[in-house]
């Protein structure tokens, strides 16, 4: 008996005890909230914080590190996102056919495998009709192609950004693709040998040469066509463009035009 | 200081100057800008290369005679190592010169009899090319120099030079000077000097030496049997000022006190003997003013003095008792850079000229000190230590873009420490002292980092060296 009265009365204890403990946290809780809410907190001073100082000091660079001068450059041409993106899944299925006579000897193994034969040939013959469908094509641009390519050039140069042989309806597909590999491999050829005394670097010079390229890569010709004002800045600028001689040979449909209108060279631009 | 007595008695000839076509260029570059068609390719920035050089041994045109091939080793070696320094040219060496310079004249073939041949040196790669000839007469040094285009086959500057045998130093730098100026359009730096601290034949003491840039010539200055140190300049070259610890005849105790001693007429003032340190020299533009650094009230701070020792006023003020040190006048006179451990580690600060906005310029590093302005005013050498090691360091005036200059070990293996930066009247060069060689020895490196070479070969030290400017 008596053990369960005790036990009742610890209850009761108990029960007192977690209500007083509720109401204190509630208490508390409604305290904190009541001040985040009305009494706005103290605002910290900032602007007396120490300034910490970094401790270690540059390391010394070496010339390789040093910022490369010809960064804008190495970016080959940029290619216009026009007709162009058709152009390189065709280029990788005229790329087949030259793959395909080392497999014919594979095949000639595997006799039994009729069905990679069969693939095999229907690729040929999907391969050779987008040669045909190119062919076409480029014949089709080749003459109004070679007038675009004189405007580029002169009149109408001063209306395009960027690569200029490439603008308006110029050039597309394989052309145009070919146009800015042959130009990027002059650009890259000259580009090392494009180098002045320290005392011509760093000032604000520019000049311009017409260079013009016969079918072997040869230079026929290069002239100033716009004259940095020092003759010696001019002369370092042909002096790259001879050390850079011979080029390789302009890709046929581009024969005339650097043979006879020449490409015009910016050093820098 | 010797008198030279170099007369430049005719300019041969100097059609196509460089220099003047660099004027015209930098005139007619924004005209430019705006003309011209897009080009197909544009190549983009040159690289820096430097120009192959052409410079054999000097014929003697003279009877031989006396010192004559001291002289004329004098004459080509001076030449070519201020050439070679330069940065602007690499010398072809002697073993692949195609012609016997000894037998051929100094002027081209086709117009002198038994002249040189511009394909000899085309054949080398040689884009310039230095002949000159000397004869002694009369105890004087005369010199017939000419600087050729070999590839437009064309002189660039010719010139007869004249001296006494004494100033024949004098007379090779100023022959390099004209070939950088009539090459760059800006004259070299080679007929400047240094004035340094050095034990160099004092035993344990440190007197102030003068001598030429590359090291030759030196000339002690004082003679205190004591400490002496941190010189500098007068704008105008006639004057040095510099802090020797002497013993004051009354209380028999050594003080820093500082000198200003005339070169010419070896006259030497004491002008600033304030208890404590009197030190730290720097000469305003208008050479009338020194700012100093004195710490007669404690800490060091940096004051303005007038040439007869008289206060122009105190520049910094603490604060809190730091000390502010090693005062360096920008060229145009309107700042000071200085070094100052206010806010805890040394550090770099510019100021007014009057001492009114303070800024702090570095905050990477433990320990920046002994600020040097570039002549044209924009940048700023100093040297810092984040490790065991001083370095020197350039950055622009404002602080920004910093780059390290040195970075050496000595032969055991350790940093080597590098301090005390003094630009070149140029520009392109900045000097300091290193320790790498076990010495302290005067060094110079490119303003970019590139190429840095020493220029004291003994056994004696060397401690804050000052670059002057051009002398004539």
């Amino acid at each position: 008996m008596s053990a369960v009265k005790k036990r009742l009365i610890k209850d009761d204890d108990l029960l007192k005890g977690l209500k007083v403990s509720l109401g204190l946290h509630i208490a508390l809780v409604a305290a904190f909230t009541v001040r985040a809410v009305f009494f706005a907190p103290e605002k910290i001073d900032y602007s007396t914080a120490v300034r910490v100082d970094i401790v270690g000091l540059p390391d010394k660079m070496q010339e390789q590190q040093l910022p490369p001068k010809q960064e804008e450059a190495p970016k080959p041409q940029p290619v216009k996102p026009e007709p162009a993106p058709k152009a390189p899944p065709k280029e990788a299925k005229v790329e087949k056919p030259a793959k395909a006579p080392p497999k014919k000897d594979a095949e000639a193994i595997n006799l039994d495998k009729d069905k990679n034969k069969q693939k095999e040939a229907l690729e040929k013959l999907k391969a050779m009709a987008a040669i045909e469908e190119m062919k076409k094509e480029a014949q089709k641009d080749k003459e109004p192609k070679k007038v675009a390519g004189v405007g580029d050039t002169q009149s109408q140069a001063t209306k395009i950004k960027g690569n200029v042989l490439a603008a308006g309806t110029a050039l597309t597909g394989l052309n145009k693709l070919q146009h800015d590999n042959y130009l990027s491999s002059l650009d890259q050829k000259i580009k090392q040998h494009w180098s002045l005394p320290e005392w011509l670097a760093n000032k604000p010079l520019r000049a311009q040469v017409r260079v013009k390229i016969d079918d072997k890569g040869s230079i026929l010709s290069r002239e100033i066509v716009l004259s940095s004002g020092n003759s010696s800045y001019d002369e370092y600028a042909l002096e790259a463009i001879d050390k850079s001689a011979p080029f390789a040979a302009p890709p046929e449909k581009f024969v005339t035009i650097v043979a006879v209108n020449g490409l015009v060279i910016g050093f820098p631009e | 200081m010797l008198k030279f007595l170099i007369v430049v008695f005719a300019t041969l000839s100097c059609y196509s100057t460089f220099a003047q076509e660099e004027a015209r260029a930098t005139a007619a570059a924004p005209a430019t800008a705006a003309a011209g068609t897009t080009a197909d390719i544009k190549i983009g920035e040159a690289r820096t290369k430097k120009s192959l050089l052409a410079f054999p041994a000097l014929n003697y045109q003279g009877s031989p005679s006396g010192s004559y091939q001291t002289v004329g080793a004098d004459l080509y070696n001076t030449i070519n190592n201020d050439l070679t320094v330069s940065a602007f040219f690499q010398m072809i060496p002697q073993k692949a010169f195609l012609e016997d310079t000894a037998k051929v004249g100094l002027r081209p073939a086709p117009g002198e009899p038994n002249g040189f041949k511009f394909q000899s040196w085309s054949t080398i790669g040689a884009e310039f090319l230095i002949r000159a000839g000397y004869f002694l007469a009369g105890g004087e040094v005369n010199m017939e120099a000419y600087v050729y285009h070999v590839g437009k086959s064309q002189l660039v500057m010719g010139k007869k030079y004249k001296g006494p045998v004494s100033s024949t130093r004098k007379l090779a730098h100023t022959f390099a000077n004209d070939v950088l100026e009539a090459l760059t359009g800006k004259t070299g730096m080679f007929n400047s000097k240094i004035v340094v601290g050095s034990d160099k034949g004092v035993g344990d003491y440190k007197e102030i030496f003068i001598m030429d840039w590359d090291g030759a010539n030196p000339e002690k200055i004082s003679s205190h049997r004591s400490i002496s140190l941190s010189p500098a300049w007068s704008p105008d070259g006639k004057r040095v000022a510099y802090t020797s610890y002497v013993v004051r005849s009354k209380t028999k105790m050594r003080n820093a006190d500082m000198f200003l001693y005339n070169i010419a007429s070896g006259k030497r003032d004491l002008i600033s003997f304030r208890q404590g340190l009197n030190s730290g020299a720097c000469f305003a533009p208008d050479n009338k003013t020194i700012y100093l650094t004195i710490s007669q009230q404690g800490a060091p701070d940096l004051y303005k003095m007038s040439f007869d020792g008289s206060l122009q006023g105190k520049i910094t003020n603490g604060p809190n008792s730091a000390m502010n040190v090693e005062p360096a006048v920008s060229p145009d006179g309107s700042k000071v850079a200085f070094s100052s451990d206010r806010s805890g580690r040394p550090m770099i600060y510019t100021m007014n000229s009057d001492g009114s906005n303070v800024k702090r310029i570095t905050f990477a590093g433990v320990y920046n000190s002994t600020p040097s302005w570039s002549p044209d005013g924009k940048k700023i050498a100093f040297a810092g230590q984040s490790e065991d090691h001083f370095d020197i360091f350039v950055m622009n005036s404002d602080g920004t873009n910093m780059i390290r200059l040195t970075s050496a070990k000595k032969t055991n293996g350790k940093w080597s420490t590098n301090e005390d930066p003094s630009f070149s009247p140029d520009g392109r060069f900045v000097m300091y002292t290193s320790n790498r060689t076990g010495k302290n020895q005067i060094f110079i490196s490119t303003v970019d980092g590139t190429e840095e070479r020493r220029v004291t070969l003994d056994d004696a030290n060397y401690y804050k060296p000052k670059w002057s400017g051009n002398f004539d």
